[in-house]
């Protein structure tokens, strides 16, 4: 009896420990690259580029610290979101979205992040985009591209993001030969 | 005695018979379902930085229980950007292997290469 208890133990043992192929510990082979391939937008001094989702914009919409206000300085980027939008009538609706780093209390950055993203709906309009094609939302520290531990990545967080939330598909139309 | 032998010679039998498990197998075919995600990262990343290439090695490691792809570190960073960093890191940490490992993995070195498709 004793050895048959034995030997169910050490099936056990044998029967969970030698079936799993597991990775040796110490020196191991690395794993077969993952190319990663992607199409470079063109060179140019634009600085909006349309993408299927949004409107990407490679300067930083600035506010003045702590605030709603506007920096001129990014009026001339905002100017361009404004021509793109212009240009591309199926854009139906665009939501301008505001987002900050982890910094301070988040409830404040969300207020905060609001009031930038209607600030920046309200110079579109302004410029002649209709209201109805526009929308603003406030996220806070809610919902972070970068690590909030280092500066960069704060910075990288604290954003306005321009998203197409609605356009038509475009029409291709093909001539009869 | 007799039966001791018995039932080891079962055990080991029906381990060498069964399945074995091939955990850096699953483990390459869950990375390689990460690829299109980690594209798209790199492609929205290129919109606003189109000189972005360059090769990551990582390393993580897979939970023995819940077989959950986590401890993401980056050896080796060339792209240098904080934003494809943590796309990427984001969508490694939500990979998880259909069964757990039962031991804990870790994968020493995991490169991704990052490069151009036009010129």
């Amino acid at each position: 009896m004793r050895g048959l208890l034995l030997g169910v133990a050490l099936a056990i043992v044998v029967g969970t420990s030698g079936c799993a192929q597991l990775l040796p510990a110490g020196k191991q082979a690395p794993f077969e690259v993952m190319n990663v391939q992607a199409k470079r937008p063109p060179p140019g001094p634009d600085k909006v580029i349309l993408t299927p989702s949004n409107i990407a914009i490679i300067d930083k919409i600035q506010f003045e610290v702590g605030k709603a206000d506007l920096k001129p300085i990014s009026h001339v980027v905002i100017d361009e979101v404004v021509t793109v939008m212009k240009t591309n009538p199926q854009i139906e609706n665009v939501q301008v979205q505001g987002h900050t780093d982890t910094d301070g209390s988040a409830e404040l950055n969300r207020k905060l992040s609001q009031a930038r993203s209607e600030t920046v709906v309200r110079y579109m309009v302004g410029k002649g985009i209709k209201k109805d094609r526009l929308d603003s939302k406030g996220f806070g520290p809610d919902v972070p591209i970068a690590d909030n531990a280092i500066p960069e990545g704060r910075e990288a967080n604290r954003r306005v993001e321009f998203l197409i939330t609605k356009q038509v598909a475009t029409k291709t139309v093909v001539k009869d030969e | 005695m007799n039966k001791l032998l018995l039932v080891v010679a079962f055990a080991t039998s029906a381990c060498a018979g069964g399945p074995k498990r091939d955990i850096r197998g699953e483990i390459g075919v869950k990375l390689a379902s990460a690829q299109t995600p980690i594209q798209a990262c790199f492609q929205n990343s290129l919109y606003t930085n189109r000189k972005l290439r360059g090769m990551y090695v990582m390393q993580m490691a897979v939970n023995a229980d819940t077989g959950e792809f986590g401890e993401i570190n980056l050896r080796r960073d060339e792209p240098q950007d904080p934003v494809l960093r943590f796309c990427v890191i984001s969508v490694l940490a939500k990979l998880k292997l259909d069964k757990p490992p039962g031991k804990r993995v870790e994968l020493e070195s995991v490169p991704i290469k990052f490069d151009w498709s036009n010129p």
